[in-house]
């Protein structure tokens, strides 16, 4: 499909994926010629980074894209090679540019710079509006970056410890969503190739993907719901694919003496703990563990159950709080973007569901928890 | 400021005007984006809305933004869906000039709208990446370089035209700072981004998507 026409919009009504895209545009263009900010002279902003950092900082993050579904032209790629092509790209492939994300009625602007040293990736996310707030992933730890409250929020969970696009398994994923392609898109000025996953059943959003036929690195990515609606969008508007600076993949402020907060959480068995759920087709557990909710300074502290499931792409977790004191807004449906939070009471407990699905399937979840007394 | 006239071939072919460095341009930009957003006095409004018709450039960068502004939530992006006061002003230029400009429209100034418009799509990107430069002192994060702070001040551009546009749907850019669900679900939300991975949306969007709980 690559350098073709696209095709007329196969949902009636369905507008172009950018305003910009254009069918005429030739492939061979190459992202990295969309030369973006260089973020490496942030790195005058942080005269004293900690040694961790510092030493993250000594390794050499130049290596070259990765090679994409093994070679294969794009045009002639399976679906499973596609997933995988983007899969690596999320995994290896080293990039830094500007990204505009617009999520329900709310617009952020962020650099994102992501580095494979061989080993490992790092990734760094600095907002650029609002309260300034950085996030910097490296494996499975995500550090968060609060430096207005001088607190840095480390989480355990992120991409990589829970199946997500950098670990999802194309035919789970082929399962439950049809990859369909729409030809050649235009995102910061480089063509992609327009990729949809389209959801076979109503329990589940449908993607709009824009990814770089060379690298499958994602230059957008739209959320849609049954009506073809964008709940969630994420485009580059500048982006330059290959070997990063390691400096810029450090804090942009020295975080000495800030508050770090852990979140932690302990394996559980719902069952044991006498509930039981039903979760949507197509969608596994993946997770089941108590946990404390807020912050650790938060003024009543408390803790949940929560149950995770997925089905390769979507994520939801369910919370159950026995004893929970009874609220006015304790029954509610509240959706923002692409995330669903629906809360009921079942029994003496709450009941809270939060998740990237429609709401009837966050309904549906909710409805099906019950109680079951543990009889010795 | 010295702008060079922009040629209708030469926007199509080659939008390095906009991408030039923005020093010269900052603060004239500036004042068209207060003029969106109502902040101008009587005078300085009248003298720019006259300006926007005088000069094709101006009026070619005014639809390119409002492109941008698009490209930035297009229409099917619920809650940005507005009934864009850009287009509304343009139409407005070019049926009813004397609303905005009690001066005659110059020869040739209605027609570089459309001409904007048929620019548009082959510059918005370079566009958006140079307008930014326009208000870098005035970016949010007080960090980075020049152009990482210009985008973001470009977003903000846009978002005030739309916002303006339609108070009774707003689109807030992030520095609002307000809470899209009840704030008693913040701490059920921030725990489930730790479990969400990045599914389809990259890590980024992720991140993004739940970033501000972390200020409660």
């Amino acid at each position: 499909m690559i350098g073709k026409r696209p095709q007329a919009g196969r949902r009636a009504g369905r507008r172009p994926l950018h305003p910009c895209s254009h069918p005429s545009l030739h492939p061979s263009l190459h992202p990295s010629s969309h030369a973006s900010a260089g973020p490496s002279s942030r790195s005058a902003l942080r005269p004293a980074l900690r040694p961790c950092f510092a030493a993250v900082a000594s390794l050499v993050l130049a290596l070259p894209a990765a090679p994409a579904a093994a070679g294969e032209a794009p045009a002639e790629r399976s679906d499973v090679a596609w997933l995988q092509t983007i899969q690596e790209a999320a995994r290896h492939l080293s990039y830094s540019g500007t990204i505009v994300y617009n999520h329900g009625d709310e617009v952020h602007t962020s650099t994102v710079v992501q580095g494979f040293d061989g080993v490992q990736t790092r990734e760094r996310v600095h907002t650029l509006d609002g309260p300034p707030r950085e996030f910097i992933r490296q494996g499975g730890e995500v550090q968060c970056l609060y430096p207005k409250l001088r607190r840095v929020v480390v989480e355990h969970g992120g991409p990589h410890a829970f199946p997500a696009f950098a670990d999802m398994v194309p035919a789970e994923v082929l399962a439950h969503y049809e990859l369909r392609r729409h030809g050649v898109g235009r995102v910061a000025g480089s063509p992609c190739a327009v990729i949809d996953l389209v959801p076979r059943d109503a329990m589940r959003y449908g993607y709009r993907l824009c990814v770089d036929p060379a690298t499958g690195l994602r230059f957008e990515a739209q959320t849609v719901n049954d009506r073809h609606e964008v709940l969630e969008q994420m485009a580059f508007t500048n982006v330059r694919i290959g070997s990063v600076d390691p400096a810029t993949l450090n804090p942009s402020w020295p975080t000495a003496g800030w508050t770090v907060e852990r979140q932690q959480s302990e394996a559980t068995e719902l069952q044991a703990q006498g509930w039981s759920l039903t979760p949507p087709g197509g969608f596994h557990r993946l997770a089941e563990m108590v946990r404390h909710l807020g912050h650790s300074g938060a003024e009543h502290p408390r803790s949940a159950l929560q149950a995770v499931y997925s089905d390769g792409l979507a994520t939801v977790s369910v919370f159950i709080e026995p004893d929970a004191p009874a609220s006015d807004d304790t029954e509610e449906l509240q959706r923002h973007g692409s995330i669903t939070a629906v809360s009921r009471r079942v029994g003496d407990a709450r009941v809270t569901v939060v998740g990237e699905v429609p709401p009837t399937t966050a309904q549906s979840i909710a409805q099906s928890v019950v109680h079951v007394p543990q009889h010795p | 400021m010295k702008q060079e006239p922009l040629s209708r071939s030469a926007a199509a072919a080659s939008p390095a005007p906009y991408a030039a460095p923005a020093g010269a341009a900052t603060e004239d930009t500036e004042r068209l984006s207060a003029w969106l957003d109502g902040e101008l006095g009587a005078s300085e409004a009248d003298a720019l809305a006259q300006r926007l018709l005088r000069d094709p450039d101006w009026r070619s960068r005014y639809i390119d933004w409002c492109a941008v502004g698009d490209a930035l939530r297009s229409q099917e992006v619920i809650g940005g869906h507005s009934p864009r006061l850009c287009a509304r002003i343009a139409r407005a230029l070019d049926s009813e000039p004397a609303l905005l400009a009690p001066r005659a429209l110059p020869g040739g100034a209605r027609r570089h709208i459309a001409t904007g418009f048929a620019v548009a799509a082959a510059a918005a990107v370079l566009v958006f990446v140079a307008v930014p430069q326009l208000r870098s002192g005035s970016a949010g994060a007080g960090a980075g370089t020049s152009a990482d702070a210009g985008t973001s001040a470009g977003v903000a551009v846009a978002d005030k035209v739309l916002a303006a546009g339609d108070p009774g749907a707003p689109v807030r850019n992030a520095a609002a700072g307000a809470h899209a669900f009840n704030p008693r679900l913040d701490p059920y939300i921030e725990a489930h981004r730790e479990v969400t991975g990045t599914g389809v949306m990259p890590a980024a969007a992720v991140y993004l998507r739940f970033g501000g709980e972390g200020e409660q």
